[in-house]
C-alpha cells in the first residue's frame, strides 16, 4: 500500500472509479462483466455498455452508449474524445444517487485512446471521475489470429491497440489452448505491452482485486515499473507496436526534461500511446512520476526516494518506437550533461 | 466553496427565496411557460411538476421518466409542456384539460422546441429529430445526425439542429428530409440559442469557445479561450447582447454596430463556480413606449434587461446591464450547484433548480444593493 504522504487530496479520493473494458466481441466481457456485477453486488455499480451489449442485471443501472467521437477544434488529432460518454456520465453524476464504482464496455472494434483522453480532457468529468484502469479481454485461442489481421494502409489492428494501451490484460479461456499455445500468446502480449499484468484466466474467472481499483492512473501511488522489462527478450521480430522500457540512473535536470518530452510528445504523441516513468529529479527528494495518452501528460511529485538508488525509469509503449532515439533523448536530459 | 457564505452576508443583505420545493432528484431543467404564471420543472429522478409561481405550489406532474427526464419545453401558448427523457419518450401534456400523448422510442431526449407559431414540435432524440404536431403525431423523422443531438431552437420556421460538426437547417414538411442549410464547423456544439430577432444564432462548445453566425449570411465570429466547456448562453431580448458562461466569470457581448469581431467583452464576476445557467428576464409584453413628444428624446426609458446567472457555486445572481457597474443586482446562495435557471412570464420571479433537488423562487429586488433607485416612469 502506499503511503500517505504523497497520496492526492482527499477530493481526488472522493472520486469514483471507472474501469474500461475492452476486448473483441466472444473474448468474454460480458461474462466478466456479469461477474464483476454478481460478485461485488454490495456495490452501487453503473455500467455503460457499448450499443451490442447484452447483459440484463437488475442490481446495476446499465446505460447504453452509441461511440461519438469527436475531435476536438484546436487541429490535435490526437485530443478526440467520446462525446456520448461526457454526456453520460455528467448526467450520471449529477443524480442523487451516487456509484461506486462505473464500468465502461466498449466495442471490439474500439480504440481505447478517446475514451482514456476523456478523462483528462473534459472538466466536469476530471472533477468527479477518477480513470482506474484499463482492462483488456483476449481470447487465448483467437488472439493470434487477430494480431496477424492485416490491415489496409492507414487502419489500425484494433486487437494490437487494445493491448497496448491495456494496465490489465486477462487472459482468457486458457482452456482452450495447450501450454506452448499459451506461452506463444503470451509472448505475443509482451512484445507489445510489456507493463500490463497478464491475468490468465477460465470464464473469465479473475480475482476481482486484480482488476477493480487498481489505481493503474493514479500518479499518487506508486507506478510499479517493473525492471524485468527493461531488456528486450527474444521476441524481436518486425513490430510497428512494441514497449521501450529505459532504465537510467543519475539526476535529471527539470528544464531538460520538459523540452525533451514536450517536444517528443507534440510531435510523435500520435505514435506514443501510453507513456509512464517515475524520474529521480536534480534538488527533489521525491520521486516525480508522470503518465501520459498519446499527447495528453501529466505528471506530479511522488514518494520521497529516502535510501534507494535515484535511478529514473520510463515506458513506452507505441508504434515505431526508436529505441536507441529514445534513450540518446533521455541521457540528455541528465543535469550532468552539457 | 466554503466562503459562500461569509462573501454573501458581507456588506450586503442577502435575497431570500420566496418560496423552495424540494424534488427528490437533481433537477435537469426548469423552465417558465411563456404566459401566465407557471412554471416546469424536470429532475433526474424522471419527476416533472408544475409550479404555480404565485402560490409556490405544485399544480400538476407530467409521466415520469425512466433514467431521469432530461428536457422540458412550453409551446408558445403556455398551454402545452412537452417532456422528454432518457427512457426515449416525449410527453406532450394539455395542462388545461389534463390530456396527455406520448411518443415512444429509443435514445435520450436532450432537447425539445416548439416552432414559434405553436404548430411543431421538435424533439432530438439520439442521433434523430422527430417532428411532432401538439398532439404527437409525427410529421417527419430526420434520422442519421452527425452525432446525438444536443440543442435545437427555431429561427422562424427554420429549425436549427446542433451536434458535432455545426448546425443544420431544417423547414417542417412531410418530404423536407435534407438540411436546408449547413453551417459547418467542426467541433461539439452543446447548446445553441437564437437571437429574439433571428438575425443571430450562437452555439456553447465543448472546447471552451462560442461560435455566432449571422442569418442568413453565414458569416461567422469564434469566441475561444474561454476557461471551460461553455454549456450556457443567453441573448438579450433586444438581440443586442450575447451572454455565456464557460468559466466563473459572465462574459456579455455586444451584438450592436458591426458585430463582436475584435471587441472585448464585458465581464461579470461574483461565482466563485463555473456559470452553468443563464436566462434574462423576459421583455415587458406588451413592450412600452414613451411617445417622443414626451420631450428627453434620445433618452432611454427601457431600463437594460436583468440577467440571471447560476452557478455551480450554488449561487444565484442577477444584473442589471453590463456595462459599469459590475456588481450583482441581487444574489442568493441556493446550497448546492445550481443547474437551470429561468424568468416566469411577467419577469417578476428568477427561478432556479439545483443538483441538490431544490427549486427556489427569487424576487429581485426593485433597488439594487449600494446603488440609486432609479426607474423609468
Amino acid at each position: 500500500m502506499p503511503t500517505d504522504a504523497t497520496s492526492p487530496p482527499a477530493s481526488q479520493a472522493a472520486k469514483v472509479p471507472v474501469t474500461v473494458l475492452t476486448g473483441f466481441l466472444g473474448s468474454g466481457k460480458t461474462t466478466l462483466l456479469n461477474r464483476i456485477l454478481t460478485e461485488e453486488h454490495g456495490k452501487r455499480i453503473a455500467v455503460i455498455e457499448n450499443e451490442f451489449g447484452e447483459i440484463g442485471i437488475d442490481d446495476a443501472l446499465v446505460v447504453d452508449a452509441e461511440e461519438e467521437i469527436f475531435e476536438m477544434n484546436n487541429g490535435c488529432i490526437c485530443c478526440t474524445v467520446r462525446g456520448d460518454l461526457i454526456r453520460i456520465l455528467g448526467t450520471l453524476m449529477r443524480r442523487r444517487d451516487r456509484f461506486d464504482h462505473i464500468l465502461i464496455e466498449t466495442t471490439g472494434l474500439a480504440d481505447p485512446a478517446p475514451v482514456a483522453q476523456t478523462f483528462f480532457v473534459d472538466d466536469e468529468i476530471a472533477g468527479q471521475l477518477r480513470l482506474d484502469a484499463i482492462l483488456t479481454l483476449v481470447d487465448a485461442r483467437h488472439l493470434a489470429r487477430h494480431l496477424d489481421d492485416t490491415k489496409p494502409e492507414g487502419v489500425e489492428n484494433e486487437a494490437v491497440e487494445q493491448i497496448a494501451f491495456a494496465d490489465r490484460i486477462v487472459l482468457n479461456k486458457t482452456d482452450l489452448v495447450d501450454e506452448a499455445q499459451l506461452d506463444e500468446v503470451i509472448g505475443r502480449i509482451r512484445a507489445i505491452n510489456k507493463v500490463a499484468e497478464i491475468l490468465p484466466a477460465q470464464y473469465a474467472k479473475v480475482d476481482l482485486d486484480k482488476v477493480l481499483d487498481v489505481g493503474a492512473f493514479d500518479l499518487g501511488r506508486a507506478l510499479d515499473v517493473d525492471p524485468a522489462f527493461l531488456t528486450d527478450g527474444e521476441h524481436q521480430h518486425d513490430l510497428t507496436v512494441s514497449s521501450v522500457g529505459i532504465e537510467l540512473a543519475g539526476d535529471l535536470s527539470i528544464p531538460k526534461l520538459n523540452d525533451w518530452l514536450g517536444e517528443l510528445l507534440s510531435t510523435k504523441g500520435a505514435d506514443i500511446f501510453r507513456s509512464k516513468g517515475v524520474l529521480a529529479v536534480a534538488d527533489q527528494q521525491n520521486r516525480y512520476v508522470f503518465q501520459g495518452v498519446h499527447m495528453l501528460f501529466e505528471g506530479t511529485d511522488g514518494q520521497p526516494w529516502g535510501n534507494a538508488a535515484r535511478v529514473s525509469r520510463l515506458v513506452f509503449i507505441g508504434r515505431h518506437l526508436d529505441r536507441a532515439a529514445l534513450e540518446t533523448g533521455l541521457r540528455r536530459c541528465l543535469a550532468s550533461a552539457r | 466553496m466554503s466562503r459562500t457564505a461569509n462573501l454573501l452576508t458581507a456588506g450586503r443583505t442577502p435575497t431570500t427565496p420566496v418560496w423552495s420545493i424540494d424534488l427528490d432528484d437533481a433537477v435537469s431543467t426548469v423552465t417558465a411557460a411563456p404566459r401566465g404564471s407557471l412554471v416546469a420543472a424536470a429532475s433526474l429522478s424522471g419527476r416533472t411538476v408544475v409550479i404555480d409561481t404565485d402560490e409556490g405550489i405544485i399544480v400538476t406532474e407530467m409521466p415520469h421518466h425512466e433514467l431521469g427526464a432530461l428536457a422540458a419545453a412550453w409551446s408558445p401558448d403556455g398551454r402545452r409542456l412537452a417532456v422528454g427523457g432518457a427512457d426515449g419518450t416525449v410527453v406532450i401534456g394539455d395542462i388545461t384539460i389534463g390530456r396527455r400523448d406520448a411518443v415512444m422510442g429509443q435514445g435520450w431526449v436532450h432537447a425539445l422546441a416548439w416552432s414559434p407559431d405553436g404548430q411543431y414540435l421538435a424533439a432530438g432524440r439520439g442521433r434523430e429529430v422527430l417532428l411532432l404536431r401538439p398532439d404527437g403525431t409525427i410529421v417527419t423523422r430526420w434520422p442519421g445526425q452527425p452525432s446525438t443531438v444536443t440543442a435545437l431552437a427555431w429561427a422562424g420556421h427554420r429549425l436549427a439542429v446542433a451536434c458535432y460538426g455545426g448546425i443544420r437547417w431544417y423547414e417542417p414538411g412531410p418530404n423536407r428530409t435534407e438540411p436546408v442549410r449547413t453551417f459547418d464547423w467542426k467541433g461539439s456544439l452543446l447548446t445553441i440559442a437564437v437571437a429574439p430577432n433571428a438575425r443571430w444564432a450562437a452555439s456553447g462548445n465543448q472546447d471552451a469557445s462560442i461560435h455566432l453566425w449571422r442569418l442568413w449570411s453565414g458569416e461567422d465570429y469564434e469566441m475561444s479561450g474561454y476557461p471551460a466547456k461553455v454549456t450556457a448562453i443567453a441573448f438579450a431580448p433586444d438581440s443586442q447582447r450575447l451572454a455565456a458562461g464557460g468559466g466563473e466569470e459572465v462574459t456579455v457581448w455586444n451584438l450592436g454596430g458591426k458585430g463582436p469581431a475584435g471587441q472585448r467583452p464585458a465581464s461579470l464576476r461574483t461565482h466563485a463556480g463555473l456559470v452553468v445557467a443563464l436566462a434574462y428576464a423576459p421583455a415587458p409584453v406588451p413592450p412600452v413606449r414613451t411617445g417622443s413628444a414626451a420631450g428627453r428624446a434620445g433618452q432611454r426609458t427601457a431600463a437594460p434587461p436583468l440577467l440571471a446567472s447560476g452557478g455551480r457555486d450554488g449561487r444565484l445572481a442577477g444584473w442589471r446591464g453590463s456595462g459599469s457597474s459590475r456588481r450583482p443586482h441581487f444574489e442568493v446562495d441556493l446550497g448546492a450547484p445550481v443547474s437551470s435557471v429561468t424568468w416566469t412570464a411577467d419577469a417578476a420571479l428568477v427561478v432556479a433548480g439545483t443538483q441538490g433537488g431544490r427549486l427556489s423562487a427569487v424576487r429581485p429586488s426593485d433597488s439594487p444593493p449600494g446603488t440609486g433607485t432609479r426607474r423609468s416612469s
